[in-house]
């Protein structure tokens, strides 16, 4: 029996964090330096917006909160087992909405200009989106999932955890996509009503598209992160590779010209949920059979009991396990243990 | 024994590199776009009393430029937006969706605080009526702005779906110039017989 699993003994977890390696620190700082950029370029981009429109722009903030709020608990619960941690999850909706979408502002226009300059103004009217954002913008987002990877490497093990720290960086993304095409609708719709304009992209893209936006399409993206992390470049490009042309291939399906009836968008987004749940369903499927498995190895090793055992893979069963006992030591020596025991299923769950 | 590092188990076993790889990929499309962009000209001529387009279907206009004006096409959309230049004055035509009738009125208002979008400065003046060759009636006045003047106009579809703004705008001392084209788009300007 571990110290890790041994009831009464001390927690397994260690009581000091270990240093940082300098390349790691260097890498997070980095990281934190082009989210500053990213918002500077946002806040350049659309600076006069809140001074003419101050109510508008409130409004299309507070219209997204709840999309942020249900999309961060529902993509952190999706994790088989337990959640990513929160400050790393924080982070990848942080690098969406600020280092992906700031670079977006400067890079989406100038290849839609390009086109428009070389393929002539009617093909890029119709054609110039679904050839721009594809290209850059799922680069830029799994940009973000790639250095977490490594400014976090705990945090990516293998494609489940890429899947799901993807999808948190495509919602920061898509929600500051939504503000900022509600505050595009204000002049789109002459400035007569700036509310109902916003309210209307709020409707059509909350109501109608969030499930087929951005955070799947990253999600794909980060799972091939996921594969990179677990099996090194050589094992892990051919796939990362796969992954992100899906992504790609899934938005420039969402961005085709086709009519723009809201049956046809609900096929896209139904086309969009269904790569990503096939992704999702397959990735968990094995991510917890190899859980029961390392479960069961090591309680065939006495390294966990067996009476704790039914309790550790879900987090209700933890949480029942810990409430037949009274809140105090004993609860928190049961609640150390579990996490002690569940770090080393992951990791052994989420390689692949 | 060589220890593994606790960061290293997973991930990149060189970060810096993966660092630079992310690095490069941001500054390629964020750099590069924009000096591709620049590399090719944004300059096409239009030909002389050629029809242009806004819009789409039965929420459409067309106009005709003057001879000699140039589409700036990487700003230019069918559906939206017309960027064009004759000599030192700068044309926009804008296709503006109504999500209401009853904000007709309120075009001309919009159009104000839309051009300070673009430039704190900007002021539109009183509108007064005007009226296309075609019948099509509108609002036109006086736009202002600390570098530029010009003419600014806006005509609501007949029913009410839409609208088509422009402004037409130069340096100060080109005032005239850039009123002169504004009034060449005016006069042609029609819109589709579905937005009858």
């Amino acid at each position: 029996m571990t110290a890790a699993s041994a009831p009464g003994q001390p927690s397994a977890r260690p009581s000091v964090r270990p240093r940082v390696e300098p390349a790691v620190r260097a890498v997070r700082i980095s990281a934190a330096v082009l989210c500053v950029l990213g918002a500077g370029s946002l806040a350049y981009a659309f600076y006069r917006v809140p001074v003419i429109f101050p109510a508008a722009t409130i409004f299309a903030i507070a219209l997204q909160v709840p999309l942020l709020l249900l999309g961060w608990w529902l993509l952190r619960l999706a994790r088989p087992l337990s959640a990513p941690p929160r400050t790393w999850s924080a982070a990848a909706v942080i690098w969406g909405a600020t280092a992906a979408s700031g670079c977006a502002v400067v890079a989406n226009p100038a290849l839609t200009g390009l086109w428009a300059k070389t393929a002539g103004v009617a093909f890029a009217s119709n054609w110039s989106a679904a050839l721009t954002a594809p290209l850059n913008e799922e680069l830029l987002k799994v940009s973000g999932v790639a250095l977490l990877a490594v400014a976090a490497p705990r945090v990516i093990r293998g494609p489940m955890d890429g899947l799901i720290i993807g999808a948190l960086t495509g919602l920061g993304f898509q929600v500051l996509e939504n503000v900022t095409y509600s505050l595009n609708a204000i002049p789109l719709t002459g400035a007569t009503a700036p509310g109902a304009a916003v309210a209307a992209i709020a409707i059509v893209r909350v109501g109608l598209t969030t499930l087929g936006s951005h955070w799947d399409m990253t999600a794909v993206a980060g799972a091939g992160v996921g594969f990179l992390a677990a099996r090194g470049l050589r094992g892990g490009a051919l796939p990362a590779a796969g992954c992100l042309a899906t992504a790609m291939g899934m938005h420039l399906l969402f961005d085709s010209p086709t009519s723009p009836s809201a049956g046809v968008v609900l096929l896209k987004v139904l086309a969009d949920l269904i790569v990503v749940g096939a992704f999702y369903l397959t990735l968990r499927r094995r991510y917890r059979a190899r859980a029961r498995a390392a479960l069961a190895r090591r309680v065939a090793e006495g390294a966990i009991p067996a009476s704790e055992a039914p309790f550790l893979l879900t987090r209700s069963g933890r949480r029942r396990r810990q409430r037949q006992v009274r809140v105090g030591a004993v609860r928190d020596d049961i609640r150390a243990h579990q996490l002690a025991d569940l770090a080393a299923i992951e990791e052994e769950a989420a390689a692949y | 024994m060589h220890r593994v590092h606790p960061d290293r188990e997973h991930g990149s076993p060189r970060p810096l590199r993966a660092l630079i790889v992310v690095v490069v990929v941001m500054v390629a499309l964020t750099a590069g776009w924009p000096l591709a962009s620049l590399a090719v000209s944004d300059n096409q001529p239009v030909t002389a009393g050629q029809t242009l387009g806004i819009g789409s279907g039965d929420r459409s206009a067309t106009f005709t430029p003057g001879p000699d004006w140039v589409a700036h096409n990487a700003h230019t959309n069918l559906l939206q937006y017309w960027s064009l230049s004759d000599g030192p004055v700068d044309v926009s035509v804008i296709y503006v969706l109504l999500l209401n009738r009853n904000q007709v009125g309120r075009l001309w208002p919009g159009l104000n605080k839309i051009l300070r979008l673009n430039d704190g400065s900007a002021q539109l003046g009183t509108p007064a009526a005007v009226t296309s060759a075609s019948g099509v009636r509108g609002q036109e006045g006086t736009v202002t702005a600390s570098d530029w003047a010009g003419q600014a106009a806006v005509f609501p579809s007949p029913d009410n779906h839409f609208a088509i703004e422009l402004v037409s705008v130069a340096p100060p001392a080109d005032r005239a110039a850039a009123v002169a084209d504004a009034a060449l788009v005016t006069r042609s300007l029609r819109f589709s017989a579905g937005a009858q």
